[in-house]
């Protein structure tokens, strides 16, 4: 099914972040290849969103490096990045609560593009995430999972090469969740994919890789059953919750 | 009529509709022929709240578009009309002042918008600053009494200000300059194409983007916008649109003063805006013209306070119309109609709702 | 203890609740299932006072608060965790648990530092900023600065979202606990079907904005029941 070159499309180098005196990312060392779904997980407070708004030149990191596809990418505004080919659904909604969820759609697929394709590229999403019910309200008067699933859409809209998930399934009821784990697998045969969860059964559901990270490093990188069974990980995450 | 309404309420891409054209064309019309009923003092007092207006629309662009609150447009308008008449006195011709009076303010709106914007200050701060560039210009203004300040043959008369600007000219024809009635032909005709290209601007991608920072500046960098260009380009067009009017007015008045740059007007400006509705254009436009008339009437009463009249009036509508009165008639008018008012959106985003009427 | 009857509300002219009816007893923690947008998120923004009503009364034991603002049910001590958490981003953790608690004479009584007893993982937060915590943190944070109000009713907007498993089995314990030792009632809107399961003594399905069906505690346990209700269209 993926057929991409196996090379690096994301690699960090000693990746650091500290605010004052908390290391929300310690020298991190990830490497992400061309079209993998990867999961990330751990602790509240681990620092997967602090690394990913690292990725999305979001805030700027204490030290180390960043390459995306080769080039160093370090300091880049987030705009630049996100030129590049990265797109995120950051974990707090993140949509223009003023426009219509279909203005919303529209703002991310036009950017580079003319209108003719922007109105398709809108109508396909559309489709896609079947969010024809509400398209036409105000994203700000929508249901929480309405909105997560308008933030989804904005990120397909732009087509980028790599997508950056801060919990999908947050506000989604079970039903959804499933139909969230199948889109995602759906889009992965062209897009590589990192998914920030506390879902076990979505994670399951989806996932290959899982990249555990504990006190702002990696603590474990491993198959997911791997990973699940992992003692260490059971006892600053996973607590007795059943999942394997 | 309720969908026209219910624009009165948020902002929308969707080009304008038959409603809106036809209410231009009205509004259109209506402009061209009050000339025939009124005296000239009259025309004399509307063509200013059309020019007025301009100013108007300039902020109201820049703070409910793009969320920008400046209280720099007093600077533009000054500079316009200072430029307007100082080149205007200068010169054989009154075209080139014309076009100097929007180019000037409009450049100097770039270097400031540069240093403001890639500077990265806070909204706050640099509506704070753009308070200090206006204060900095009227005290430079106010200064210049001494005969040494000369530009060209016109000295700049410190408080006293600049007399006897010529009027505007027939660019084909400079034998023939513009009476008091062809001004506020002028004053119309420039406030209603403004009017439409801003409604316009909306429906193109970096309209659409304008109102994007608005709500949601870091999710407009997260899809590749370079924010800051956009926001540069827009405090360019507000400096620009300001230098017009500023331009008008020295040339409905023939006489410039430093008071064009004054902390009062700076207020009234963001009076006006508060009162008709920043989230509209048709509010601004509005708020200007309830303003000056009362202001004129209240001194015709011989109320001495009108400053202290008109503050009690933004308070009261700031309480009673807190989208100001535009928004608020068209909601009011949705109910009665019986649709449901647009606007029930959560916490936060309140603040933020505009329209493009 | 707190109980609404044929509720219709909405935002502006439209309902999204259509005669909701609920009952909630002393010490009784009512669970609440429903789809995306069916309006559970709108019942509690109603229950609070966020919203009134267009019709519907609400009453808690026996006296009507229907009209009574947000802030007056906080002073009867129903206690609210929205979703979206709503914690203060530049007050520190610290003073977000502070402004939970009701009166000045629980600040001083140690409230606090109880409900802290409750939430080790906050104490080497307290001097952060709110809007510096991480999302499960802030998630922590808008249930314990709930709890600093000794609510009576808590009414609990998705509480577990974005918090890791084996916080939310802690959670889950807690409230347990909570309604061993005091009388205490939960309304829980959750799509965590173990959590809910764990807590609710009875669960309700809201559909389109009414009650479509009652679950009792066994009814959970069955997989099928479940399946059935999580799998409606
Ligand atoms: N601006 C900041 N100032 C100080 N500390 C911060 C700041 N931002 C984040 N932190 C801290 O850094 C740590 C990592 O936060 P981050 O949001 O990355 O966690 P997370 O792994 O996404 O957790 P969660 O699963 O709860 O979302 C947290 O302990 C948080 O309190
Ligand atoms: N402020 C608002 N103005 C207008 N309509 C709204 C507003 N908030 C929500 N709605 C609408 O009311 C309906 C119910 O929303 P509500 O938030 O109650 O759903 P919910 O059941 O909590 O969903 P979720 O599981 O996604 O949180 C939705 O269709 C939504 O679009
Ligand atoms: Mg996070
Ligand atoms: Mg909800």
């Amino acid at each position: 099914m993926k057929d991409f070159a196996a090379k690096p499309l994301i690699e960090t180098r000693q990746l650091v972040k500290s605010f004052g005196g908390v290391q929300a990312t310690d020298t991190v060392d990830f490497i992400l290849k061309e079209g993998e779904l990867r999961c990330l997980i751990g602790p509240n407070g681990a620092g997967k969103s602090t690394f990913f708004k690292l990725l999305t030149g979001q805030i700027a990191p204490t030290s180390g490096k960043i390459l995306f596809d080769g080039d160093d990418v370090t300091g880049l505004s987030s705009f630049e990045i996100a030129r590049r080919g990265i797109g995120i659904k950051n974990q707090k909604p993140d949509v223009f609560d003023g426009l219509s969820a279909r203005e919303n759609l529209w703002l991310a697929a036009q950017f580079d593009t003319d209108k003719k394709t922007a109105d398709r590229r809108v109508e396909k999403v559309v489709d896609e995430l079947k969010l024809g019910a509400f398209v036409h309200k105000l994203v700000g008067e929508l249901a929480h999972g309405q909105r997560q699933w308008v933030e989804i859409g904005m990120v397909m809209a732009r087509s980028p090469r790599l997508i950056l998930l801060d919990e999908p399934s947050a506000g989604m009821d079970q039903e959804e969740r499933v139909r969230t784990a199948e889109l995602l697998k759906a889009l992965n045969t062209t897009t590589t994919i990192v998914v920030v969860e506390h879902d076990m059964q979505f994670i399951k559901r989806i996932a290959d890789i899982v990249t555990v990270f504990h006190r702002g490093k990696i603590l474990r990188e491993a198959h997911v059953d791997i990973v699940l069974r992992d003692p260490e990980v059971r006892n600053v995450y996973l607590g007795r919750t059943e999942v394997a | 009529m309720v969908k026209f309404l219910q624009r009165l309420q948020r902002p929308s891409g969707e080009r304008p509709g038959a409603a809106w054209w036809a209410f231009i064309v009205i509004a259109a019309v209506i402009l061209a022929l009050l000339p025939q009923t009124l005296g000239l003092a009259q025309l004399l007092d509307l063509s200013v709240v059309l020019v007025l207006a301009l100013l108007a629309l300039s902020m109201s662009f820049l703070w409910g578009y793009i969320g920008i609150l400046s209280f720099g447009q007093t600077a533009f308008f000054g500079t316009g009309g200072y430029v307007y008449a100082v080149a205007a006195m200068n010169f054989d011709s009154t075209t080139l002042p014309f076009l100097l009076g929007i180019v000037l303010p409009m450049l100097l709106a770039a270097v400031l918008g540069y240093f403001m914007v890639y500077g990265k200050l806070s909204d706050i701060y640099f509506s704070v600053m753009t308070l200090v560039i206006t204060l900095i210009m009227n005290k430079a203004m106010r200064a210049t009494s001494g005969s040494q300040y000369v530009v060209g043959d016109v000295r700049l008369n410190g408080q006293n200000g600049i007399p006897g600007v010529p009027p505007l000219q027939v660019p084909w024809n400079p034998e023939v300059t513009l009476f008091i009635d062809h001004v506020y032909y002028l004053a119309a005709a420039l406030l209603i194409l403004v009017y439409i290209g801003l409604r316009l601007l909306l429906t193109t991608p970096f309209g659409r983007v304008m109102i994007g920072i608005r709500e949601n500046e870091q999710r407009i960098e997260l899809l590749g916008y370079d924010a800051r260009r956009y926001k540069l380009l827009a405090f360019i067009l507000s400096g620009a649109l300001a230098g017009l009017s500023g331009t008008m007015f020295a040339i409905w008045g023939n006489f410039v003063a430093p008071e064009m740059f004054g902390l009062d007007r700076a207020a009234e400006v963001i009076i006006w805006v508060i009162v008709g509705g920043k989230a509209t254009l048709i509010g601004p436009i509005v708020g200007v013209g309830i303003i000056q008339y009362l202001t004129s009437w209240l001194g015709m009463q011989g109320v001495g306070q009108v400053t202290l009249v008109l503050g009690v009036i933004l308070i009261v509508f700031v309480l009673a119309f807190k989208d100001g009165l535009v928004p608020t008639l068209g909601n009011l008018l949705l109910r009665l109609v019986g649709a449901r008012p647009e606007g029930h959106i959560k916490k936060g985003s309140d603040l933020k709702k505009g329209s493009d009427v | 203890m707190l109980e609404a009857k044929n509720l219709v509300s909405g935002y502006g002219a439209l309902p999204i609740l259509h005669g909701l009816s609920l009952r909630v007893d002393d010490n009784e923690y009512v669970g609440i299932l429903g789809h995306n947008g069916m309006g559970k998120t709108t019942l509690m923004r109603t229950l609070i006072g966020h919203i009134t009503p267009m019709s519907g009364s609400i009453s808690l034991d026996g006296a009507p608060i229907t009209g009574a603002g947000a802030h007056k049910r906080a002073r009867m001590r129903i206690g609210y965790v929205p979703q979206g958490r709503e914690i203060f981003p530049s007050l520190t953790v610290r003073e977000n648990l502070m402004m939970g608690a009701l009166s000045g004479a629980e600040k001083r009584g140690g409230i606090v530092e109880e409900v802290l007893a409750d939430f080790p993982r906050l104490e080497r937060l307290l001097e952060r900023n709110g809007g510096a915590l991480s999302g499960g943190e802030q998630q922590l944070l808008a249930i314990a600065r709930c709890l600093c109000g000794r609510p009576r009713v808590m009414l609990l907007d998705e509480p577990t979202e974005g918090i890791q498993p084996s916080i939310i089995d802690e959670i889950a314990d807690l409230l347990l606990a909570i309604r061993k030792r005091s009388s205490m009632s939960i309304v829980l809107v959750e799509q965590n079907l173990d959590f809910i399961q764990a807590l609710s003594d009875r669960v309700l399905i809201i559909h389109r904005g009414n009650v479509s069906r009652t679950l009792t505690a066994n009814d959970l346990s069955d997989p099928e029941v479940v399946n059935e209700f999580v799998g409606m269209g």
